[in-house]
């Protein structure tokens, strides 16, 4: 894990702590609109930030992954922090794990497929680098 | 006619050595840590040196590729005290590195030295 990789696990974090709680208010206060809002507002800032911070890591070392890293990051992050919410009550108590649980397959499936791709495509890298960027 | 060829000449060379000069940068870096172990700012003003101001490097970029030389192994370092300040780092080839520099001149610039191709490149009208 390089400098890019640990600050965007901790930003991914803190927005979906905050998008936790946002969705948990607007649950319980039947605001749909702000509900909306903020599934859309958390879905952008991870992807600006996985953006930013993927360009990063790759300046730092072109590790040939296709962003697999970044996308396992996100799933153990999201679920990780959304199971500890509703285990701890911290949610809406119409917010349930199971809910969760299916969320995470759905999700399991991409980034099984994503997976693959990764595997597939590791012949192209040398030592886990892009063998285009090694020697410029 | 012929005046007008020749002054495209240096727009030619230009496009040219652009093109020339990518993906050379590591045999230059390569060539420096032969001669011995340097910090970044050495490297830079060595290869700016020996190519004649032909190359030039930004520091980012030289630490970018020791970066990635450092992880494939093919360079390391020693620490050493600068003038003042922290530790510097004196990048240096390792075994698998001038081995490597080694037959990538064997394959590519010995080619050059071959009696035809010589006479050839120093052939003038």
């Amino acid at each position: 894990m390089n400098k890019a990789l640990a600050t965007f696990i901790l930003v991914a974090s803190i927005l979906t702590l905050i998008f936790r709680y946002g969705l948990s208010s607007a649950i319980t206060e039947k605001s749909w609109g702000f509900l909306i809002a903020i599934a859309v507002i958390y879905g952008l800032s991870m992807f600006a930030s996985g953006w930013y911070l993927g360009k990063k890591d790759n300046q730092e070392l072109p590790i040939y992954d296709l962003g697999f890293r970044f996308h396992l990051s996100t799933f153990l992050v999201y679920h990780a922090i959304s199971i500890i919410w509703i285990i701890s009550g911290a949610g809406n108590p119409n917010e349930n794990l199971f809910t969760i649980y299916i969320g995470m397959g759905i999700w399991s499936i991409f980034l099984t497929i994503h997976a693959i791709f990764y595997l597939v495509e590791r012949r192209k890298a040398i030592a886990s680098l892009d063998k285009d960027e090694l020697f410029e | 006619m012929k005046s007008s060829n020749k002054s495209l000449l240096p727009e030619l060379l230009d496009a040219w050595e652009s093109t020339y000069k990518k993906g050379q940068l590591t045999l230059w870096i390569f060539l420096a840590l032969r001669d011995e172990p340097k910090y970044v700012d050495e490297i830079r003003t060595y290869i700016e040196h020996i190519t004649a101001g032909t190359i030039k490097c930004e520091e980012q970029s030289l630490y970018r590729n020791l970066r990635k030389y450092l992880h494939i192994k093919v360079v390391s370092f020693d620490l050493r005290k600068g003038n003042k300040g922290p530790d510097r780092k004196y990048y240096k080839l390792t075994t698998l590195g001038d081995e490597l520099l080694q037959r990538f001149i064997d394959r590519n610039i010995q080619l050059f030295y071959v009696p035809e191709i010589k006479k050839l490149l120093f052939k003038t009208n």
